[in-house]
């Protein structure tokens, strides 16, 4: 178990990270999203031990620190040498050599698609398969903890789907993961818990399902004609979603009850009234009011 | 270590500027030189001996090129930062980099001088010495290269001090005419400078050719500059690395 202890982190005056307290469990994924500039990288860096001064601890509970595989955001490759060469190269760092050196080199060729392009310069790759090479050479020595930062940025769908089984093939052989993304619907699909980080602090964490279970069974999407007059109107607490409302609430069936005899009564026909079902992507909002569609956009 | 004096030889044999630099370079221009200023055997023999042991030293230096470009790219490609989240310390690091280029230096000046003595009879009247002052010249070159990629924040700064330090050497050092031709202020600043001391270390084991000085005064010139290199580079490594990880 690795866990996070009051991460703190500034550059200058600028806070890159908030007493950050993770605990990640062996043997799951665990996603971290967030905003650009939001700190995933530089909390990454810090569990990788590529920034070494920071306040707070990093702590292996009930083991020893175990090998990581670090994948970095950009791709950090000797490009004028070869595929081999390279995943050659990080192997020997890590003692690898002779047959077992040669062995795995063609596994991970394998695993990551590049086996007939072995032999050529990364220069010539396109952005994918350069992406790819980029987690083959994190896992050369079969590291217990891989971490991934943006794995998939700008790469097509056929690498992404290479990088995808990447991921779940690392799943079953039980290996702690760290998967920072953009993406809502692969930290949905690849990850057992998220955590959300948003100007350096983490908002919201735990496990998926249970996360989406907690949101969803206590919210109800409302949505009409001037709907927000009308609900303070009436004295209900809610949030504005989208064209309409969410109404928290602890007994939803109830509140679906209050509304349809508030439209009765106002003689109306909501637009939509239904339980509130967040994706991963609604809960950030609700959570940090910022869209991560949009800021990424105008991030990138 | 080792895989990173690997990686970064087989780096340094695929650029071709390395090759120009290093071998092409002052070959046709030790060939120029024996051509346009000699007439017959003996003065070739002479000639040859001033110009293979000046080139060997002036164009040594633009090794200090390649080694600011390496670890520039590596600093801003982040492979510092990969690596610092490996096993591999960061002393292993420098000098598993420097190492290629230590021997490319080596073999560089030890390739330009068996030139001058199988083709222009250039006589070396203690190789193990030459042997020495070479290594010497290596170490001093690498350890100033290393200290100028440290403190380098584009690749370009390479480029323009190792043009300004080859500029100012082959006009005060004799690199390019024979040092006694030169007026004396510029001797005199080509008397501090670890250039002059380096291929004076040479033309001393060089029967072919007068003038020279004493191994001990030489070594002790180098192995100082060297320390100088290494000083300057034990003081920006921090300043590099941070750059790197952050
Ligand atoms: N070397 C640095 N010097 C100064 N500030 C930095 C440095 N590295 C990061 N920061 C700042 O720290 C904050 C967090 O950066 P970080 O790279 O961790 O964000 P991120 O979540 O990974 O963003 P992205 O999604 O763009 O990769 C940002 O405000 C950034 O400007
Ligand atoms: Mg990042």
């Amino acid at each position: 178990m690795l866990q996070v202890e009051k991460v703190s982190k500034s550059y200058g005056t600028n806070k890159a990270l908030n007493n950050v307290l993770l605990t990640i469990p062996k043997g799951t994924c665990y996603g971290l999203i967030g905003p650009n500039g939001s700190g995933k990288s530089t909390l990454i860096k810090i569990i990788s031990r590529i920034i070494r001064s920071y306040e707070g601890k990093i702590k292996y509970i009930g083991g020893s620190k175990g090998t990581l595989g670090y994948v970095p955001q950009d791709i950090s490759l000797e490009e004028t040498l070869t595929a081999r060469t390279n995943l050659e190269f990080f192997g020997q760092i890590h003692g690898l050599k002779g047959s077992p050196l040669k062995k795995k080199a063609e596994r991970i060729l394998k695993d990551i698609g590049l086996l007939d392009r072995a032999d050529d310069i990364v220069e010539s790759f396109s952005g994918g398969m350069k992406r790819r090479l980029n987690i083959g050479c994190a896992l050369m020595h079969d590291p217990e903890l891989i971490i991934l930062d943006e794995p998939t940025v700008g790469v097509d769908p056929q690498s992404r789907r290479y990088i995808f089984n990447i991921v779940n093939q690392l799943k079953q052989q039980e290996k702690t993961m760290i998967y920072v993304s953009h993406y809502m619907e692969e930290i949905e699909n690849l990850c057992d818990y998220v955590a959300f980080i948003d100007k350096g602090n983490i908002v919201e964490k735990g496990e998926i399902k249970e996360l989406l279970n907690r949101y969803a069974n206590t919210a109800v999407y409302f949505e009409a004609e001037d709907s927000a007059k009308l609900l303070s109107k009436e004295n209900f607490t809610f949030a504005p979603y989208k064209t309409g409302v969410i109404i928290q609430t602890n007994d939803p069936l109830k509140t679906f009850t209050e509304l349809v005899k508030l439209s009765r009564d106002h003689e109306f026909i909501p637009e939509q009234l239904s339980l509130f079902k967040p994706r991963l992507e609604d809960l950030f909002f609700q959570l940090t009011g910022t869209d991560l569609r949009d800021q990424n956009e105008k991030g990138k | 270590m080792w895989p990173l004096t690997k990686i970064e030889a087989k780096k340094q044999i695929k650029d071709k500027s390395l090759l120009f630099w290093t071998l092409l370079l002052p070959i046709v221009t030790i060939v120029i030189l024996i051509e346009l200023f000699s007439k017959n055997s003996t003065q070739k023999t002479l000639v040859a001996s001033q110009s293979i042991t000046g080139m060997s030293v002036f164009f040594s230096t633009f090794v200090i090129i390649s080694i600011v470009i390496s670890f520039v790219k590596d600093r801003e490609k982040g492979m510092v930062a990969r690596l610092a989240s490996t096993p591999l310390k960061t002393y292993s690091f420098f000098l598993g980099k420097c190492i290629p280029f230590f021997i490319i230096i080596v073999l560089q000046i030890l390739f330009l001088t068996a030139i001058g003595v199988y083709l222009y009879d250039i006589q070396i009247t203690d190789y193990a010495s030459y042997l020495i002052v070479t290594l010497l010249i290596s170490i001093w070159l690498t350890s100033w290269g290393v200290a100028i990629a440290l403190y380098a924040k584009t690749e370009n700064t390479g480029l323009v001090m190792t043009n300004i330090i080859a500029l100012v050497t082959a006009v005060t050092c004799g690199l390019w005419t024979p040092f006694e031709q030169l007026p004396g202020y510029l001797q005199t600043i080509g008397f501090i400078l670890p250039q002059y001391w380096a291929h004076q270390g040479l033309v001393q084991f060089v029967s072919t050719l007068p003038g020279g000085e004493g191994l001990g005064t030489v070594a002790l010139v180098l192995i100082g500059y060297s320390v100088l290199g290494f000083a300057l580079s034990l003081v920006g490594y921090r300043g590099y690395i941070k750059m790197a990880r952050s």
